[in-house]
């Protein structure tokens, strides 16, 4: 199952939960109140109910008592007939009564014995209003009224009796109400309590799940970024991590793969590079061997020629020195090939650089070029013959590279590390195709060139610990030589 | 005085040599053409100077160095070569020309050898 419908389907549940237990509580609580109004509501009603009935008696009596046999007749009837008012509203009461117990039939003889009650009162009460009425006799009256106290102590205890159950029952129904409440807020706070530990351990759960293996996965991220391919990111869930952990392993071996290719193909790009420079070697000595033979036989021979002649013009003739020259060139291209084939030894002495400078200059001396020295000597520990051969090919790279209104500039720097020595020339510059290319042996862009001078500078330089680098506009070949011995290799 | 002797593979280059020393008046007592062929030549004539090849097809110049060496330590040569990596003992030759090389050179040289 996916981690996000995990996560959606949890929190739904707990939504759910929340819901049904929100509303739940809801309903239950407005049920009890519901329960608790109505209940309070018609024992309060049966109490009021109880207690003007009580006091409607209280009054009934009082003006039955009230009526003074002495009293003129219409006083008298006055009296009676607020008695009558009275004992009505005691009757309506009553009434009353009885239409509040059809909710509770199981109670409804009450009103049934306070109605036989005030039947009995009013009998009573009848009897005593006759007597005096009629004024019989002091004796007779005491009598009725005797009566009359006997039905009033009835009813008002009847009624006092019921009243105080009601208030019990009240009471009960208070308490009742108070308990449903407690009940109620309990497991609400329980429920919600227990949601919200569900909530809290399902989310620590899920982002454990998460975070955890993500942990793990920064860890192995981590080896291979740092070159470490045996590093495997266990994960067997079948969610996204899984997945993504199959996906991510997967790019482990095919990376490890492509870096075994790459080197594979590395080691072999170089094994091609070293057949190629040993075939260039092989081929280059031979080639220079087999002109040399030729080479030093046609020398020799062309001087045999002139020492034998007996005719003193011939023997001066100009043609033998241009056949020398051109021997000479031979030779000297054959000694280019020699120079980079020649695996030979740094013979390593404290040089003036400055002074192998001035007299390259002197040397190869035509007008165009310039020399800038620092006013001290440059003092550097170097294979002098070999940096010469260097400095000799850059020097010529550079002079056919200007035309007749160019310059070239030879100058020389030093730090507290380095000695730098720059060769500037003002001709058209190297073609950007060609400058990453142009210190690859056999490279070449003139159709003299062997290919070889650039390719042996720098195998130079090299074996010094040096650097030689190119840049255009100026065109400037810059050698970067170490003034550290620990730094030759 | 007595002589030198040639020992190249070329023909041509020992026929050269040989006539350079003629015009100098130096006498060839032998020319040869392998290692083998100057050991030889020396044992016979035990020349004041050997002017050697040292690429030499079978038997190279080394080898006539060594074995004339051992038998002649006063033995003086003089080495011509298309190489210039050939490394010798301090002594076992007088000198080593690379080719192409100045007649004159080489004819100084054997002269100060005679």
């Amino acid at each position: 199952m996916r981690i996000s419908s995990k996560i959606i389907i949890s929190s739904l549940i707990l939504a759910v939960i929340g819901l049904i237990i929100g509303y739940l509580g809801y309903y239950s609580t407005e049920l009890i109140i519901n329960i608790f109004h109505e209940v309070i509501e018609e024992e309060a009603a049966e109490i009021m109910t109880l207690g003007k009935i009580a006091f409607l008696s209280q009054q009934y009596y009082t003006y039955l008592i009230a009526l003074d046999p002495t009293n003129s007749e219409l006083s008298k009837e006055i009296e009676i007939e607020k008695w009558i008012i009275v004992s009505d509203n005691l009757d309506k009461e009553i009434r009353n009564y009885e239409g509040l117990e059809i909710n509770e039939p199981e109670e409804a003889h009450v009103s049934v014995k306070l109605k036989d009650l005030k039947a009995e009162l009013d009998d009573a009460a009848e009897n005593l209003i006759k007597a005096k009425m009629e004024v019989v006799d002091e004796q007779e009256i005491f009598k009725k009224k005797q009566n009359l106290d006997k039905g009033l102590e009835g009813f008002q205890s009847y009624v006092d009796m019921h009243m105080g159950e009601e208030q019990e029952e009240l009471e009960e129904n208070i308490e009742f109400a108070e308990e449903s409440f407690d009940n109620t807020l309990s497991v609400i706070v329980l429920v919600t309590t227990s949601l919200f530990i569900i909530a809290l351990g399902s989310g620590f759960i899920i982002s454990g799940r998460i975070s955890y293996p993500l942990r793990r996965l920064e860890v192995c991220a981590s080896q291979v970024a740092k070159g470490n391919f045996e590093v495997e990111f266990d994960q067997k869930s079948n969610d996204e991590i899984g997945r993504f952990a199959k996906t991510f392993n997967s790019m482990i071996v095919n990376l490890k793969k492509i870096m075994l290719l790459e080197r594979e193909l590395g080691i072999k790009e170089q094994q091609l590079k070293n057949e190629k420079f040993t075939t260039i070697g092989e081929l280059g000595a031979r080639l220079a061997h087999d002109l040399r033979n030729p080479l030093s036989l046609i020398k020799n021979n062309v001087e045999l020629l002139r020492r034998t002649s007996s005719d003193e013009q011939f023997k001066k003739k100009s043609e033998f020195e241009r056949i020398d020259a051109a021997i000479n060139r031979i030779s000297h291209q054959v000694e280019n090939v020699l120079d980079f084939v020649r695996d030979r030894k740094l013979s390593l002495k404290e040089t003036n650089l400055s002074k192998i400078l001035k007299s390259l200059v002197e040397d190869h001396e035509n007008k165009q070029t310039k020399i800038e020295l620092p006013q001290q000597d440059i003092m550097i520990k170097c294979d002098s013959y070999l940096l010469d051969i260097a400095f000799i090919n850059l020097l010529t790279n550079a002079k056919q590279a200007i035309d007749k209104s160019g310059e070239v500039i030879i100058r020389a720097k030093e730090n507290a590390k380095d000695v730098v020595i720059e060769f500037q020339d003002s001709g058209p510059g190297i073609r950007v195709e060609n400058l990453s290319t142009i210190f690859e042996p056999l490279f070449t862009t003139r159709e003299e060139g062997t290919g070889l001078g650039l390719a042996s500078c720098k195998n130079i330089i090299e074996k010094h610990g040096g650097q030689l680098t190119v840049s255009n506009y100026p065109t400037v070949f810059r050698v970067t030589l170490p003034k550290s011995e620990g730094e030759l290799s | 005085m007595k002589g030198v002797i040639i020992v190249d593979d070329d023909k041509d280059t020992v026929d050269t040599i040989e006539k350079f020393m003629e015009l100098e008046n130096i006498k060839v007592l032998g020319k040869g053409f392998n290692g083998e062929e100057c050991y030889q030549l020396y044992k016979q004539f035990q020349p004041d100077v050997v002017i050697l090849d040292m690429k030499m097809p079978e038997y190279d110049g080394a080898y006539a160095v060594t074995k004339i060496k051992k038998e002649f330590p006063e033995a003086k040569f003089i080495v011509i070569t298309a190489y210039t990596n050939y490394e010798f003992n301090r002594g076992e030759v007088r000198a080593i020309l690379t080719k192409p090389y100045e007649m004159d050179e080489l004819i100084k040289i054997v002269k100060e050898l005679l």
